[in-house]
């Protein structure tokens, strides 16, 4: 007789585990609890179980998750830890049986107007301490026993484990979810500055509080931030949005970039105790002039025309959240046609077992090759290392400065026939753009490769358009070549050599797949 | 024909010379290339490619250099090409790797006296 209901308990208890172990991944905090609740039940033959999560902010227990007195959970149930019975639980750590329910020891009403009798209940704990309180009750009077505590416990222990297995995953996903939806997904335009963003978490999906933001005020301030809040996961997420909303709202009232970073920090001290941050909040205007301010961030990084990177250093001033330090200063940089600002994160250059200045000097030998595109630059840098130990933020605006922008747009049959004639109207923009005889030749071949892969590959014989759209500024020179069909991979090994030519030729080739067709996108640096 | 491209013939002997002009793309490589290898009989000593007047070459035209190659070389006949060092080919020519492959003379009279 014992020994059979011992192998029955056994089997619960497998039944809880198989619960445990397999619904993490798919079910919501909520719907598991449910689950193992009713399983609890059965377990231990008890009429009620329930399941109560510490909220940590309030120091209360709130009811989340209950079988036979559900109304706990959708009434809202939130008992203070140290008092009552549940209460008492969480503040000791220790399991509670009530053999008699009276209203001295229990302060929630709806057990009383249940009418349960007794009462166990043990903490719910993890590493970080206990986290919540399990009970379970019935509605005779019971003498709990030392084996029904210990199992409660084993089942807490198991509950426990799942709530901060799911509570992470939700955590992490929430986190995601408002730092992508914080990041700007366009970018204002200011004539003559080209502006690239880049956001990547951590390895593992792990995002953290780094941050960009780009904003225009008036017709010619063109503000950019980049911050990297302390910490990772849903707080720091959460730190970083308030920050954002912050810099902002200061924005609008201070004048310059020193002043927003010193009420910033005035708000942090007095609002978000406990946030550290450092950021970086520039003020770019037309003639190319960037005013800026830092708070022990890294060093802004400037890109001359001729690709030299160069570190502008200064004495550096304390992150924000730190010390009431008073105002920050406001400092120039100057950024002349051609060169770009590359703003950043420490994700971008720390990596683990290197000392920090082998991560500049890794990131300034990185940008200085010609033209590249913000993912190859962030490859570039990462190369020994791709999984980030960090999130990353990177920010870089190009200023091109007075030069006109010269457009070429082209829309023709899928046609090896209209190839001929494309080449030709190519060629004499080319030229009116200053390009050299070998550059335009260049050019024209990679082109005409590009062209006709979209021709050949995406469209049946006599059917679709390719589109060709070229724009040359500030001696660069991008075209783009579109077509709206689904790309095919190359039949036979000789298109390599189409391929080799437009790397060749050109400084960058890029291929996009998308469903709706291809974009191969292709730079050029035309200038000497 | 939108691309407009030129084959000139002249027989030497037993050396065939063969200029090319104009543009040579994915719609006019094959012609040019079976226009070409036509005109080689099987006593011919060899064959020259002129690529003087050629103002544009793609991968197409380039493969059709390769094919005509191997094909002449499988007659044990040779092959020479003639390109100008200021000719613009010369890039996407490299690239491709031709140079290593096929001896290229920088004129005329270079290439007669190479045969």
């Amino acid at each position: 007789m014992v020994t059979s209901q011992s192998s029955v308990a056994e089997e619960h208890l497998r039944r809880i585990q198989t619960v445990t172990d397999a619904g993490l991944a798919h079910l919501t905090v909520e719907a598991l609890l449910d689950e193992l609740l009713s399983r609890i039940r059965e377990l231990l033959h008890a009429d009620t179980a329930a399941v109560l999560l510490l909220d940590e902010n309030h120091n209360e227990l709130v009811a989340t998750a209950a079988k036979g007195i559900e109304e706990e959970v959708e009434q809202g149930v939130r008992l203070p830890v140290g008092a009552g019975f549940a209460g008492r639980i969480a503040a000791n750590g220790q399991p509670v049986i009530l053999e008699r329910v009276d209203h001295g020891k229990v302060l929630n009403p709806l057990l009383l107007r249940r009418g349960i009798r007794s009462m166990l209940g043990v903490p719910l704990t993890t590493g970080d301490g206990v986290i919540g309180v399990l009970h379970v009750g019935t509605l005779y009077p019971r003498r709990f026993t030392e084996e029904d505590v210990e199992l409660l416990q084993l089942v807490a222990d198991r509950v426990a484990l799942a709530v901060e297995a799911g509570r992470q995953h939700e955590h992490r996903v929430i986190a995601e979810t408002l730092q992508r939806s914080l990041l700007p997904d366009r970018f204002p335009h200011l004539e003559g500055v080209e502006i690239a963003g880049h956001y990547q978490p951590a390895h593992g999906g792990m995002v953290g509080g780094d941050w960009y933001d780009v904003f225009l005020l008036g017709l010619e301030s063109l503000y950019v931030v980049v911050g990297d809040v302390a910490g990772r996961g849903l707080p720091a997420a959460v730190a970083m949005a308030r920050l954002r909303s912050a810099v902002r709202a200061m924005a609008l009232v201070e004048e310059t970039p020193g002043g927003i970073i010193s009420r910033v920090n005035d708000f942090l001290l007095q609002f978000d105790q406990g946030v550290m941050a450092t950021m970086l909040v520039g003020v770019l205007t037309p003639d190319g002039t960037v005013r800026y301010a830092s708070a022990g961030h890294m060093p802004p990084l400037v890109v001359d025309r001729q690709n030299r990177a160069r570190l502008i250093e200064e004495v550096a001033e304390p992150p924000l959240g730190g010390s009431s330090s008073g105002r920050y200063r406001d400092r120039t940089l100057t950024l002349d046609a051609g060169s770009s600002l590359v703003l950043y994160t420490d994700g971008l250059v720390e990596r683990r077992g290197f000392p920090l200045d082998e991560g500049l000097e890794a990131l300034c030998r990185a940008v200085e090759t010609p033209w590249i595109n913000l993912d190859s630059l962030c490859a570039r840098v990462f190369q020994p290392e791709p999984q980030l130990a960090d999130d990353l933020a990177l920010l870089t605006l190009r200023y091109t400065g007075s030069h006109p922008t010269e457009t070429l747009h082209a829309t023709i049959d899928a046609d090896l026939r209209e190839l001929g004639p494309l080449r030709r109207k190519l060629g004499r923009w080319l030229s009116s753009c200053g390009a050299d005889e070998q550059q335009a030749q260049d050019v024209l071949v990679a082109v005409g490769e590009a062209t006709a892969n979209a021709i050949e590959h995406a469209h049946g014989p006599g059917r679709g358009t390719v589109e060709v759209d070229a724009l040359a500024s500030g001696g660069m020179l991008e075209i783009r070549i579109r077509d709206r069909g689904a790309w095919r991979e190359a039949r036979g090994t000789d298109r390599g050599l189409g391929r080799s030519l437009m790397a060749a030729l050109m400084d960058e080739v890029t291929f996009e797949s998308r469903e709706d067709g291809t974009i191969v996108t292709m730079r050029k640096r035309l200038t000497a | 024909m939108s691309v407009r491209s030129e084959t000139r013939i002249t027989r030497d002997g037993s050396w065939v010379v063969v200029a090319w002009s104009g543009e040579i793309d994915m719609t006019n490589a094959s012609p040019l290339e079976s226009d070409t290898l036509s005109v080689m009989l099987n006593t011919d000593a060899g064959l020259t490619v002129d690529l003087t007047d050629v103002g544009y070459i793609d991968s197409a035209g380039i493969r059709s250099i390769l094919n005509i190659r191997r094909l002449v070389a499988e007659r044990q006949q040779r092959l020479l090409l003639i390109l100008p060092e200021t000719s613009l080919l010369n890039k996407a020519l490299e690239i491709a790797g031709i140079p290593a492959l096929i001896p290229i003379h920088r004129s005329t009279a270079a290439a007669r006296e190479a045969r």
